[in-house]
């Protein structure tokens, strides 16, 4: 009897306190995905409405005219933008996990098994500690590599991520070298044992770098900002970027003249459909791929 | 045992030379050359051409065939000696004050996380949470721009419908250090928390069943087991960043600010000074001092805060 009397005041007290943790880290989790919220009413809004009353959390005269006006007069550049941020992450994802996967996998093996696995991992770590700064590689990249305006210079120099070259590494070592044994005792040859053993095996943390990569490229915003002028090799990021400097010349020079055709150019938002053109790819893939980031955080905490 | 019979023979192979055993292991020699290559081009190669600081770079001359002239470039430095501090103090502050409150943050969500019992609540808000970090800073940029601006912005809304004046957000400088802050901090919360959620996850229940008994309370539990117990973790976590906190790239404030010159006194760090002078205006010269600064600064950082974290334990070290 005692013990039920036990656990009933421990719930209670649980309740009470944990009431605090549950409304803080609700007001923490609100704050995380109100500004988008926001972006998203303000590109379903009237224009002279948000001109007039501001931004707003619920819509102001709802309506779809913003999409419809960016669609019509901006429609190829918008889709230009997509196939190229498309086109990059797919081609920076497969380069990329190929050469560290590759990589990790020589790092990873036994000394006696390959003499340099130790030096290599060496010379990758210590670009984590070293680095030249952006003159010397902007130098190199733009004069010597031929990296600028072409598709290569948005995939080319994230070739190597060293952080997750090593999370890789540590999901190789985890492989049982029970596994890798039985291969080599059938005559298995090392390519064999790496394609039909080792990289099935680590499949989870493989996915996880894959998603993280794939991310990077579209997220990314140096390579453009240093290596592409050219308005045809515009990704998204660099769109949306351009159009917060410059809305309305982006809007103007299109070929309606639309400053005449409209009495107000949809400046705020047009900007704010933008930010939702360019956040939606990641907002639809993000609850499927959720739980493998939250498993490279942690082998990469451990083992970065 | 047959297995030591295995590796005998190798190890008798590798006087026969490096040739037979390239030819034994070539598939270990094959992949890994391309990421050789990928690290020697867009890592060492850049290191080598550090040397740029120390010649007046032209781009017919390229890095390696422009002139000479040791050390005159740093004065380029001295004499824009106010920038150059300018662009470190930025860096330090906003890096610095990021990394200390993001700690205490990051801890305080881990911790009350694992206080909360519904495990969907728990799975809902950190999955909401994780958010921000996979956005680029520009899409922030501009979800800021929804708070901040001027005229129609939510923030200046609420003060004036309060009856105050609405805020200069984008020509006040004195504002954006504490915006970046909290920006950086809001947008890591999400995967900070979750090293040291998954650190406290891992302790022994049996010490809080154990406390719970002694008639601890809620509080009491947190303060005398949790936090003692995660407290490597928090200064493992501390020293990783503190070794980074001359880094930083320029897509936050570009994405945040655009450059806004009226905001540069507080938003100028070091990445967007070498970014301005060299990229924008091309001046190389007063960009390298800076740029070998940073290297090395950063590398005496990285390795120093390192050293820290094998003492406290090894695992988490970079070396």
């Amino acid at each position: 009897m005692k013990k039920v009397k036990d656990t009933q005041y421990a719930v209670s007290r649980k309740t009470k306190e944990s009431i605090i943790c549950y409304v803080i880290v609700g007001i923490i989790t609100v704050s995380c995905f109100l500004p988008l919220w926001i972006s998203f009413v303000a590109s379903i809004s009237d224009e002279t409405e948000i001109i007039n009353k501001g931004f707003s959390l619920l819509p102001r005269k709802a309506t779809l005219e913003t999409y419809r006006f960016i669609l019509d007069n901006k429609g190829t550049m918008l889709l230009r933008a997509y196939g190229v941020s498309f086109l990059t992450v797919l081609l920076g994802t497969v380069y990329s996990v190929t050469v560290m996967t590759l990589f990790a996998y020589a790092t990873a093996q036994k000394k006696e098994n390959f003499r340099f696995a130790q030096p290599l991992s060496f010379f990758a770590w210590f670009t984590m500690i070293f680095s030249g700064g952006l003159l010397p590689w902007y130098i190199l990249c733009t004069k010597y590599y031929g990296l600028q305006n072409n598709i290569w210079a948005l995939v080319l120099p994230y070739g190597m991520n060293v952080f997750y070259m090593f999370v890789l590494k540590s999901n190789f070592k985890a492989v049982p070298e029970e596994l890798i044994e039985a291969g080599k005792i059938d005559g298995a040859s090392d390519a064999r044992i790496f394609f039909t053993i080792a990289l099935p095996l680590s499949k989870v943390g493989l996915v996880s770098v894959i998603l993280f990569m794939a991310l990077q490229y579209w997220n990314d915003f140096y390579l453009s900002l240093y290596l592409i002028t050219k308005t045809d090799l515009y990704t998204l990021q660099k769109l949306l970027y351009n159009m917060m400097a410059n809305v309305s010349a982006l809007l103007t020079n299109s070929t309606l003249q639309s400053a005449k055709d409209h009495i107000v150019l949809p400046t705020n938002t047009a900007r704010m459909a933008m930010t939702i053109f360019t956040v939606l790819p990641v907002l639809v893939f993000y609850p499927f791929a959720q739980k493998y980031f939250v498993k490279g955080i942690t082998v990469g905490a451990v083992k970065g | 045992m047959s297995r030591k019979a295995g590796s005998n023979p190798a190890a008798g192979k590798k006087k026969t030379g490096l040739l037979e055993e390239i030819r034994r292991k070539w598939f270990f020699y094959v992949i890994a050359i391309p990421g050789i290559v990928c690290l020697i081009l867009f890592c060492y190669l850049p290191m080598a051409g550090l040397y740029v600081v120390f010649e007046r770079y032209t781009y017919q001359g390229g890095l390696f065939g422009s002139e000479f002239v040791g050390l005159q470039n740093f004065k380029f430095f001295f004499m824009n000696l106010n920038n150059a501090i300018r662009a470190t103090r930025n860096t330090l502050v906003i890096n610095g004050f990021s990394i200390v409150f993001g700690v205490v943050v990051n801890v305080g969500i881990a911790v009350m996380l694992n206080e909360i019992n519904s495990r969907r609540y728990q799975k809902v808000t950190q999955t909401v949470m994780l958010f921000p970090y996979f956005i680029s800073w520009i899409v922030v940029g501009m979800v800021a721009l929804a708070l901040f601006d001027e005229n129609a912005g939510l923030v200046n809304s609420a003060i004036r419908a309060m009856g105050g004046n609405g805020i200069d957000w984008y020509s006040n400088p004195d504002y954006w250090w504490p915006i970046l802050i909290i920006t950086t901090i809001w947008k890591g919360a999400g995967y900070g928390s979750i090293i040291y959620y998954c650190a406290l996850t891992g302790f022994d229940q049996s010490l809080y069943e154990a406390a719970e008994i002694d008639g601890a309370g809620r509080l009491q539990r947190i303060f005398k087991i949790t936090l003692p117990l995660l407290k490597p973790t928090i200064i493992i976590m501390f020293l990783l960043n503190i070794g980074g906190i001359l880094a930083g790239g320029v897509d936050q404030i570009m994405g945040m600010t655009n450059l806004n010159p009226l905001l540069l006194e507080k938003t100028d760090t070091i990445a967007t000074f070498v970014y301005r002078s060299a990229i924008v205006n091309g001046q190389f010269e007063s960009a390298s001092a800076i740029t070998l600064y940073q290297s090395i600064f950063g590398f005496i950082l990285v390795l120093g805060s390192n050293l820290l974290v094998k003492k406290v334990d090894p695992d988490y070290a970079l070396f």
